[in-house]
């Protein structure tokens, strides 16, 4: 017996040791590349940054004294080497320790909130909309920026959106009223804060989750975290997603935990932040079916205050966001995953026929999950497939909407989607990396 | 085996079949993609360096800046280069084939798009020879 325990004991021991080099190494690798992204970024002239040449006084990052030159092929280098670290670092999360992961992801989350905005000028469009209802008195879903032209937030808001009402959820749009009072600038790094913040207390939801259902929550709350699309897109580009994705991973640990009520309302919340978080409802109410008294009647609560919450705010105009919403959808990005297999296929791009075809399938495919988790299917694993095949369709894709199923794959460890939705990040990043290749 | 099993084990294995296809169709595409967009730069790189080789003995050295793509066709691009102490854009429509690149049109923009726009016709239009006829060599502009 001794004899055949003996060579497992090297062998064990190399795999931890490869496992904790692993893990150290590639932590290592996503926090200096990060930190050298987030720093680089606040430079004069840094190609990543969105409305830099406006980007002056209180509206300049905080980072900007200790910046360095970085230019966009150098940032794509940098989003290799943090995507390589995160790798590594996933890879070998059970070996490290909780400590070193909790300084990483506390101290990317912060330099990432002090940079300026990256890759995207939603969050002007944030600022602008909640200054068109606090500042000017306007409707944001019935009014557009281009109604205020004369706002310091018009100029930096991207130029889609310019004549388009608000596509958010009405509990988001709120939230960006007081700080809209004091000023662009306040409300700037307010919406950044409000992403960090949002990106650490959903990382804190994801390892409650994982606790709750008998797994690691270390390696879950890594994945999430460290995550350098999480990181890069979503605290650096200050979006919504973040904020919609803590409210919702709070709902799935209140419903792990049986509180089914509190769970479906504050579902009901995400979804008043982005109405996407609501695909996980019916999925929800099919999985706790012998409770669903419970989840309908926290469903009707949460809808019925919202829904008075957005009346006194917004009037009936609330109800145009729908509209909007159809609107977007029948947009067609040019990095969208249906482009690229048109272009693929050798045609010229979507069209509205394949647009139809698109809703087919996901609705083929929702009803699919619906059906699998009425037979046993987990619905948080469900709901996340579910926002996998969304994402994966739509015709309006960016890359923060590739975050939505993270957290929930995180969360229950389900290998199979945990590597879909990772491919589908990797797949976006790889076609960012045309500069580098050329 | 029993009839249920071989049924679920069938399921499975068409469901991971069916996710197996989705994923390789995606990474086709993303390579697909990515190809594109890199042949994409270098012909770009490739008329903004005709267009610089073609501009230097006409325009002294150093009097224009910001060179920059202004508009993209099947046939030919369109390059602009501000002028520093002038007003208006120097524009030229660069041809690529299978022996390089070189401007056949070219014009002195103004305020304004309108000649940039002649230009796309003009480029539209003409065939190979005609478009390059209307290049003028003696350093005057002209919009066909």
């Amino acid at each position: 017996m001794s004899e055949l325990a003996w060579p497992t004991v090297p062998s064990d021991a190399f795999a931890v040791a490869w496992r904790r080099a692993a893990g150290v190494g590639g932590l290592a690798l996503t926090v200096v590349s990060g930190a050298l992204m987030a720093v680089g970024s606040a430079s004069r002239g840094a190609g990543v940054v969105s409305g830099r040449r406006t980007l002056t006084g209180a509206l300049a990052s905080p980072l900007q004294h200790l910046a360095w030159p970085l230019t966009h092929t150098r940032f794509l280098v940098l989003l290799l080497v943090m995507a390589a670290g995160y790798a590594l670092a996933a890879l070998g999360a059970p070996a490290l320790r909780v400590r070193s992961v909790v300084v990483a992801v506390v101290a990317l989350h912060a330099l990432f909130a002090l940079a300026p905005p990256l890759l995207s000028t939603d969050v002007f469009s944030y600022v602008d909309y909640a200054r068109l209802g606090a500042v000017h008195g306007l409707n944001p879903y019935v009014h557009v920026p281009a109604d205020a032209p004369r706002d310091p937030s018009f100029a930096l808001a991207g130029h889609i959106w310019k004549h388009t009402p608000s596509t958010y959820g009405p509990l988001f749009t709120l939230l960006g009223y007081p700080l809209a009072r004091v000023g662009v600038a306040a409300s700037l790094w307010g919406e950044k804060a409000l992403a960090a913040g949002a990106g650490l207390l959903c990382v804190l939801a994801v390892a409650g989750c994982a606790r709750a259902v008998g797994r690691d929550a270390l390696p879950a709350a890594l994945l999430v975290g460290l995550n350098p699309v999480f990181l890069v897109y979503g605290v650096g580009g200050a979006h919504n997603e973040l904020l919609m994705l803590a409210i919702l991973m709070a709902a799935v640990l209140l419903v792990l935990q049986e509180r089914d009520a509190g769970g479906a309302a504050v579902l009901v919340a995400a979804a008043a932040v982005k109405v996407v978080a609501l695909i996980a409802l019916p999925l929800l109410l099919a999985a706790r079916r012998t409770r669903w008294r419970a989840v309908a009647a926290g469903t009707v609560v949460a809808t019925a205050v919202c829904a008075t919450v957005e009346l006194a705010a917004f009037g009936t105009g609330g109800a145009h966001l729908v509209t909007v919403l159809a609107h977007q959808q029948s947009m067609v990005s040019y990095d969208a995953f249906p482009t690229r297999v048109a272009r693929l296929m050798g045609l010229r791009g979507v069209f509205p026929v394949d647009r139809l075809m698109l809703h087919i399938v996901v609705g083929v495919v929702l009803l699919g999950l619906l059906w699998a988790t009425w037979r046993g299917l987990d619905w948080v694993t469900a709901s996340g497939w579910a926002l996998l095949a969304l994402t994966v369709t739509a015709t309006w894709t960016q890359p923060w909407y590739l975050l939505w199923p993270l957290p929930l794959a995180a969360a229950r460890g389900d290998r199979r989607l945990i590597a879909a939705v990772l491919l589908v990040q990797g797949l976006f990043l790889l076609t960012q990396l045309g500069p580098l290749l050329a | 085996m029993s009839a249920p099993r071989t049924r679920r084990r069938v399921l499975r294995l068409g469901r991971d079949l069916m996710l197996v296809a989705i994923a390789g169709l995606l990474i086709a595409a993303s390579v697909h993609d990515l190809g594109r967009k890199v042949t994409a730069i270098h012909r770009r790189q490739l008329d903004l360096q005709t267009f610089r080789r073609w501009a230097a003995p006409r325009v002294a050295a150093g009097a224009f800046s910001r060179v920059r793509l202004v508009a993209r066709a099947p046939s030919a691009d369109v390059v602009c280069a501000t002028r520093a102490r002038r007003p208006g854009r120097i524009c030229a429509a660069v041809r690529r084939d299978r022996h390089g690149a070189r401007v056949v049109a070219w014009a002195l923009v103004g305020p304004g798009r309108r000649a940039v726009r002649q230009l796309r016709l003009a480029r539209a239009r003409c065939p190979r020879s005609c478009a390059l006829a209307v290049t003028q060599p003696d350093g005057r502009g002209v919009a066909p």
